[in-house]
Parts: structure tokens; sequence; C-alpha cells
């Protein structure tokens, strides 16, 4: 039921959003070739289907993005796991994990673009960096939340420390791994337009700096709607899952 | 031969701390915040590091880890696994020691019938109230058949009536189980209620060891001292009254006691803080008298305020929270009320 009213709102909102755009487009106080009505951008995103070519990028901008980044949450969960269990690890890595975190993955662009040329591999390792990072990060300084009595108790009714980590410790870092999740998989896409509108003959980042190069403006605003709605269902799958969660414990 | 002996034990806290447990036995811990009870527990329970010596039944177990003790450990916060129902929290230590579901299932039955918890089951614990919680954590403790179940301020975060119905259940335990307690609290009433010894610490040592009667006697200065002052007054007896009562007159001060049997006794003790002070004439009238405020004192959080009751000095102890400075007057006056199960006759 409260889904329901939620999408209804939403629905109601973008309604209301595309007839005031539509309007103040069509009163032509700017030129209608830099901003076109709403309805021109979904005859261009309705003609890009048609022409095979949108859904081909999307497709492939898709899967850079879940490979990239479920190699990347693999690896940042991987590299956290371990880094809780061994003290000596954590030390090593938390430092520069925390100063790799702030980088953007952006900036790392045109260096991987020398390292690894301007091929697959590149929008991938983009991917894969900026989400395994913050996961890691995640991870480890979670732990450091855990109350220490939980892992205490656990440790007095006889588990041995692999046992507290997967049974005590990964467990209820699950909500914060899936909000660490939720954020990095906005990201993912937007690092991943990025490193193909830099660098790619393909995707969707190709694509709107293709349609930059002929001014098509309707195109470039259908590709920013594609992006943002796929950022957003992205998002909100993980947030779907982490409120389930959190809903069983009772801690929502 | 003690079931739990501790010799020499030492750590960051801890300074040569000796003790001796009986087998059966509850003992309460009873010390200022800071003195190191919890960190006594966790030596014993293998948490923390410390030289010297622990032994059960004669064996040292200073190199077994935490997982090797056998120990029922309930924290003060209780530290139940958020993320388990409560028949998980329950049955999580006898799942790791690999017994079969239907012997799991049985053990955990058994125990959650005990504490009266079996409709919580399905539940998890930050949907319980805090007496739930206390019930789950001390369950998921005892369900092992710990050797030895510590237990750290179970009853401080809880309202009156639950503190007396979870300290009946603990006595169930002990006697349906025969489970050897340590039980850590800083509250004398808490102490005396359920520990068959109190053990006094203070500055990481155990300062005196004995039942409640015996501390008064012995080692009235060390109770005074780490917890609140007592007040120890001469008195003669006055007549014998039913149910086990005495009228007791201590110079011009007429109070009612419980004889506890007693029928030859020259002093009452009275701990400070239950000398209660109002400022409207209290609803009981048993032992409530009006005084006049002699002397106030801050020690720490607490006023120490001096008062005559007919000529009788009583000292009377007070969180700061509970009046305001400039209510205290000296010269001023007050109620006092001593309620009868706080006044002891020896």
């Amino acid at each position: 039921m409260k889904m329901r009213s939620r999408i209804v709102k939403l629905i109601l909102f973008l309604c209301s959003l595309a007839l005031g755009w539509e309007i103040l487009a069509r009163l032509e106080i700017i030129p209608s070739y830099l901003f076109p009505p709403f309805s021109a951008v979904l005859m261009e995103f309705a003609e890009a289907i048609y022409r095979d070519q949108l859904a081909t990028n999307y497709m492939i901008t898709l899967f850079r993005v879940l490979a990239g980044f479920g190699a990347g949450a693999a690896l940042g969960l991987f590299m956290g796991s371990i880094s809780i269990l061994t003290s000596r690890l954590r030390e090593l890595l938390y430092p520069i994990v925390s100063f790799l975190s702030v980088i953007p993955a952006v900036a790392l662009v045109p260096l991987l673009m020398i390292w690894v040329g301007m091929n697959e591999a590149l929008p991938l390792l983009t991917v894969m960096f900026c989400s395994s990072i913050p996961i890691f990060y995640n991870v480890v300084s979670g732990a450091r939340q855990i109350d220490k009595e939980i892992l205490e108790v656990a440790r007095t009714l006889g588990a041995d420390r692999k046992r507290v980590l997967k049974d005590i410790l990964l467990p209820q870092l699950a909500p914060l791994i899936l909000s660490a999740l939720k954020l990095e998989a906005g990201m993912a896409w937007r690092t991943c337009f990025v490193a193909e509108m830099l660098a790619m003959g393909s995707g969707l980042g190709y694509m709107i700096i293709d349609a930059e190069s002929t001014l098509n403006v309707s195109l470039i605003m259908a590709l920013i709607l594609i992006l943002s709605l796929s950022c957003y269902a992205f998002q909100t799958l993980f947030e779907v899952i982490e409120l389930r969660i959190l809903r069983r414990w009772g801690a929502r | 031969m003690p079931h739990l002996a501790l010799r020499n034990v030492t750590n960051f806290i801890l300074k040569n701390l000796n003790m001796d447990v009986l087998d059966r036995e509850i003992v309460a811990v009873l010390g200022r915040s800071g003195a190191g009870k919890t960190t006594l527990l966790k030596a014993i329970a293998g948490l923390v590091k410390y030289s010297g010596s622990i032994m059960m039944d004669g064996e040292p177990i200073d190199d077994l880890p935490p997982e090797r003790r056998n120990l029922g450990y309930v924290p003060q916060n209780l530290a139940l696994f958020p993320h388990m129902r409560v028949e998980d929290n329950i049955a999580y230590g006898l799942k790791i020691r690999g017994l079969s579901e239907r012997s799991i299932k049985e053990r955990v039955r058994y125990v959650m019938d005990l504490l009266d918890i079996h409709h919580l089951k399905d539940r998890y614990p930050l949907t319980l109230s805090g007496g739930e919680r206390q019930r789950v954590a001390i369950a998921r403790a005892l369900v092992i058949d710990p050797r030895l179940l510590l237990l750290d301020e179970p009853l401080s975060n809880l309202n009156i009536g639950l503190r007396l119905q979870i300290s009946a259940e603990l006595k169930k335990i002990r006697k349906e189980l025969g489970v050897t307690m340590i039980y850590v609290t800083h509250d004398v009433d808490e102490a005396r209620g359920l520990g068959d010894r109190i053990a006094v610490m203070d500055d990481g040592r155990i300062i005196a060891v004995g039942t409640y009667e015996e501390l008064l006697v012995r080692k009235m200065d060390i109770l005074s001292d780490i917890l609140y002052p007592h007040n120890v007054l001469r008195c003669s007896l006055v007549e014998e009254i039913p149910e086990g009562l005495v009228k007791v007159r201590c110079g011009d001060l007429t109070l009612i006691a419980a004889s506890e049997g007693r029928h030859e006794f020259s002093k009452v003790v009275i701990p400070s803080n239950r000398v209660y002070l109002s400022f409207e004439r209290p609803r009981i009238r048993v032992n409530a008298f009006k005084a006049r405020i002699v002397d106030v004192r801050l020690d720490r959080n607490l006023y120490e305020i001096t008062l005559s009751v007919d000529g009788v000095l009583l000292k009377s102890t007070a969180s700061i929270e509970r009046f305001n400075p400039s209510e205290l007057r000296i010269g001023g006056s007050v109620y006092v009320q001593i309620p009868i199960r706080y006044i002891t006759v020896l």
C-alpha cells in the first residue's frame, strides 16, 4: 500500500514536471534548438529506440555497469572481510584506502586511458575501482562500530574468530554494506558514463558526446533522462533490500 | 576446594586480586563504578589479558581462549544478536557445539520455559522490552550449561517491579540448575538480596568478603567508605511487636525495625541512602520524623546531609539531581522517612 502510493506520487510529480517543461518550451523564450519541448525529447527517444541504436548502446552500458560494479563490490567485500580478521592487514590497508576513497573516479580515467588503453577494460576498471573502495571502507569502519560486547558474548558461547565473522559480524554489517552498495550503484552509472564519454566508441556516454557534436539537444536530454532513471532504479533496488532486512530485525 | 579461585590476578585495572567462589554459590561483587567489576568478569571469561591464575575446580584455565572456558556471560548491555530471532539467539551456543537439531530444540525449549519467554521465540531482540531482553540474555548464557554464570549489573536498567521479578527468577535458576553465579552490582540492596556472600571491590582489589551482616559488624568502615556512610545508633529494645517487628529506642528516637529473629541487640544500622528526605509530610507514617538540617556537603555527585532528629544525629545521602542546593538550607526543617526493611539490628 505504502509502496503504491509512493509510486503514484512519483508519477504525478513527473507528469507535472513534463507538462511545465512542455509549456515553457512552447513559449519559445529560448530557441527550441537549445531548449526543445518535452514532446520533442520523447520523439527523439522513440526514434533512437526505433533505430535500434539506443537499445544496443544501453545494453553495452548496462553490462559495463553490472560487471564493473559486481566485481568491485565483491573485491571490496573480500578485502574488507580479511582486513577485519587480521589487524595487521587492516592497519596497512585502511589509511591507503581512506586516501584513495577521496579521489574522484573520473580523475582516474585519463590515467587508465594511458595504462590500459581505450578498450573494454577501461570502463570496467574505472567502475570497479569506484565501487570497491567505498565498500571496503564501509565494511572496515562499520566493523569498528559494532558493539564489542556482542562479539565477546559470541566468543564466550564458543565461537572462534572465523565463526564470529561469519555468524555475527558480516550479517550485522549487511545493512551498512547495502547502504554503501546503494550509493555506489548510482555512482557506477555516472562513472561509466564519463568513461564512455571520454574514451569509448560505444555506450550511452558515447551517444551523448555524439549527439553533442551534431547539436541534437533533444537526444542529449533523452539520454540524461535514461541515465537518471537507471541510477534511480538501481539505487531503489538496494534500498528495498536494505529496508527489508532492517524491518525484519525491528530496527525501522 | 573452591569451584572458582582467583590468585593474584593483575592487569591494567585489577591489582593482585584474590577471590574464592564455592560450588553453587552466588557471590555479589559490590563496588562503585570504576572499581574494576566488569574487568574482573571479563578476566574470568578470558576476554581481557591478565597475569596471575584463575582456577576452576583446581585446574588453571588461563591458557584457554574464551570459547573453551564454557562460562555464561551476560554483559550489562546484554549484547543480544540483533540479526537473530530470540530462539536463534538462545540456540547459538548449542549450534556451535554441533548438537543435533532435536537436542538443540529440546534444550532451548527447556531454558525458554524456565525463564517464561517461550512466546517470544520468533521475535527479534530490538522489538523486546527491557525485562524480556534480560531474560533472553540470561537464557542464552544458561543454555550451554555453563560452569559459572557471570552477570554484569543485570538489574540496573530495569524498573523496580522487573527487578524483583528477575531476581526471583535468578534465585529459581540457582535452585533448579544449581549454577554458580558471580553477580556484579553497585547497589547494596541488590547484593544483599541475591548474594550468599558479598565481595566488596575497590580500586581493582577485593577488600572484604562476607554476608551483609558480617560486613556490617566487621567492615563497616569499608562499606561506608566505598559506598556511603552508614548510621550506627546505640539502642535498646522497647517491645516486640507481632510479625517479627521490634520497637527500639535510640536516644529520644523511637524506630520500628525487623528483628530477623534476634532478641538481643545493642545497635541499629541504617545506610544513609535509605534515610529519605522530603519537604512534604511522608504518606507512610512508620519511622517518619521531622528533622532539622545541621550540615550539607557535596561529595562527588552526592549530597551528604547531617540531620538532627529529636537530638539524634543521622546522615542522609541523596543524588544531586534530587534537590536544588537552595532547598537544603542549614537550620531548615525537613521530613525524614526510613523504610523498615533497610534497618538492620545487630
